[in-house]
């Protein structure tokens, strides 16, 4: 069990390892770099060269790689070429807050998700079923920015009791923080929910016609604790592995979340970044991005055993 | 004295393709520490009949009927009332051991959760009752087998368990649905000695579902032999085996191989035909298409079940009336 995690752990350090490969080949493959991006295409060629030394872009390209290696391994994802601050040091405060966005909007997502997904599957074929069907077939067409305009107009203009915009610390007043996020998290939620109450519905139908339910409901079992006890926990690894890629997900979602709302996370840092040609702080972004995707990763297959004794990490059915 | 009497139980489930009469007014009774058998091909209802006594046959299935147990009709009872009766009064085993056990929940923890619900025990009492009912099904080294998941018990082993689920809260009438079908012979042969043995013991009825007339032979005190959602013949287990009235009986029993026949006697026979669809009830009698002696009168009228000469009960115009010689 124990080197079965350590193989998996070492796994995820490699697979982060390719990610900081292609992001760095990736980068210098598109066209201009930092010295056109801070002197513009009419910059003077001395100049232009100057910079260029300065930030070692004339190095070969595997020595570029091994001193930027090094530095990422120390924490150090080098200097914004636009505002000169640490890369690390501003992405280490934008990241909580998409953390804690796309954490409670996953709250919302699984919590409307799973119980309405046991609903429609419990009353299958009726209209309770029927209709939580097809709300869910709405929230997920309904693009996430418009959702987040509606709520606005609605909950901050119309009837205002919401904040339309802006982000404050948990640590300076919680209160604040959660009344900025809950309208965010709610419109970043909706769509998650629709999804994990889609693959709930059809895996709880998928255990409710196991013949274990049958020995549970033979054996006086109330329909609650047949429901719950035995039929959810049985549907749950599926529900486990949504939940699992949409978080990555979530958080490449809260990119428009955090543009509607004005919300300082990873999300504008990256759209910012973007417009101002930032590259070290686009590497940054994406290698941590990429981290905690492979982080989620590790930790849903942790999860699975948890949930089910018959999964074992060294791969492969239990006898 | 009777435990279980079930009167004219019908079961109609509808289907995409239309009605279909699972169970066409069957009726028959147990009696305390009796083993019934309930014998025939698979569909022809004998399943779907003994789950709807208690509401777990199919979602949509109309029941009708009587289910007459300590004086009142289980069909006619509030889902609440109902789920007090399972688990206690009348338990259920089921065929396939691997899939009717829950994969995720410890096997003891699932025999607790019988308890939990029926008898006002403590956790720790609970326990305790666990390992001693591993103990009666004959589970060796039960406090440990009782942390165990389904997956890493053998097939006989679970079947144990769902065993020891059942009579967990000493259950009057014991229903075994296939509970060998899934299992080889040799543990076949052991489980049917422990459903004996548990019946000697606690002294409750037992309703075996079974295709298999070894099985029958084997353990049954009274056997109903069913064919297309009716029963055809019941009797005495010397009487039916010794001499059987139905044709279809006949059928059965020569489907079986018998050891020490010579070969030119012993060739095993089969039915021509299978076990028709029903839709709804017909006035006729269902084997006749099936049948070498059916004539005029078997097409136009339900045989009703009579005394035949050799003892048993039997739905047929023109029953055997030889002994069975085991051709």
């Amino acid at each position: 069990m124990i080197t079965a995690v350590l193989v998996r752990v070492a796994r995820a350090v490699l697979t982060l390892f390719l990610a900081v490969i292609v992001v760095f080949l990736g980068i210098r493959m598109l066209p201009g770099d930092i010295a056109v991006a801070m002197l513009g295409q009419e910059g003077n060629p001395d100049n232009l060269a100057q910079i260029r030394a300065a930030y070692g872009l004339d190095d070969p390209i595997w020595v570029q790689f091994g001193h930027y290696l090094g530095q990422v391994v120390q924490g150090n994802l080098g200097r914004s070429s636009s505002t000169g601050l640490p890369v690390a040091e501003v992405i280490g405060r934008a990241l909580p807050v998409t953390l804690e966005l796309a954490v409670l909007a996953m709250i919302v997502a699984i919590v409307i998700g799973v119980l309405f997904g046991v609903a429609a599957a419990t009353n299958q074929g009726r209209p309770a079923d029927w209709a939580v069907s097809s709300t869910a077939l709405f929230w997920l067409s309904v693009p996430s920015f418009w959702l987040g305009m509606m709520g606005i107009l609605l909950l901050s203009i119309v009837w205002p009791i919401l904040p339309a915009s802006g982000f404050i610390p948990f640590f300076e007043s919680p209160a604040d923080n959660l009344r900025h996020l809950v309208m965010p998290a709610a419109v970043l939620g909706t769509g998650f929910a629709a999804i994990i109450m889609r693959q709930t519905r059809s895996s709880m139908l998928d255990a409710l016609s196991g013949d274990y339910i049958r020995t549970a409901k033979a054996k006086g079992l109330s329909r609650s604790k047949v429901v719950f006890k035995h039929a959810l926990r049985n549907s749950l690894i599926v529900v486990i592995t949504v939940v699992g890629l949409q978080l990555g997900a979530l958080i490449s979602g809260a990119v428009i979340t955090e543009q509607v709302f004005v919300i300082p996370g990873i999300g504008k840092l990256t759209i910012d970044a973007i417009f101002m040609r930032d590259y070290p702080m686009i590497q940054g972004v994406v290698i941590v991005v990429a981290g905690a995707y492979i982080l989620i990763n590790l930790l849903t297959d942790l999860l699975y055993t948890l949930v089910d004794p018959r999964i074992r990490l060294g791969g492969g059915a239990a006898s | 004295m009777n435990v279980l009497d079930v009167r004219d139980l019908s079961v109609e489930i509808p289907t995409e393709t239309g009605h279909v009469l699972a169970v066409d007014g069957l009726s028959y009774s147990v009696g305390e520490s009796e083993i019934l058998a309930i014998v025939g091909e698979s569909g022809c209802g004998k399943s779907v009949g003994v789950l709807s006594l208690l509401g777990l046959g199919p979602e949509h299935a109309r029941v009708t009927g009587e289910v007459n147990y300590a004086g009142q009709n289980l069909l006619t009872r509030k889902p609440d009332a109902l789920r007090r009766v399972r688990g206690q009064d009348i338990a259920y085993i089921f065929q396939d051991p691997m899939t009717a056990l829950n994969p995720l929940m410890p096997v003891g923890k699932q025999v607790e959760e019988v308890l939990a619900q029926h008898a006002s025990m403590s956790r720790a009492e609970r326990r305790a009752r666990v390992v001693e009912l591993f103990e009666l099904v004959g589970i060796p080294a039960a406090a440990e087998r009782a942390r165990a998941y389904p997956h890493q018990l053998s097939g006989g082993m679970r079947q144990r368990v769902m065993i020891s689920m059942a009579i967990a809260c000493g259950p009057r009438v014991l229903i075994a649905d296939e509970p060998t079908t899934a299992l080889d012979v040799t543990v076949q042969a052991a489980i049917l000695e422990i459903l004996k043995d548990l019946r000697d013991k606690l002294g409750m009825a037992i309703v075996l579902i079974t295709h298999d007339m070894g099985v029958v032979a084997d353990i049954a005190d009274r056997v109903v032999v069913m064919y297309a959602g009716r029963a055809i013949e019941e009797g005495g287990i010397e009487q039916v085996f010794r001499r059987p009235a139905h044709p279809y009986t006949r059928g059965l029993l020569s489907a079986v191989p018998v050891p020490g026949q010579r070969a030119a006697r012993a060739r095993l026979r089969g039915i021509p035909g299978t076990v028709p669809v029903i839709a709804e009830s017909v006035d006729a009698c269902t084997f006749a298409d099936r049948c070498g002696r059916a004539d005029e009168a078997c097409r136009s009228g339900r045989p009703p079940l009579a005394e035949a000469a050799g003892g048993t009960r039997v739905a047929c115009r023109h029953p055997e009336t030889k002994e069975s010689n085991g051709e």
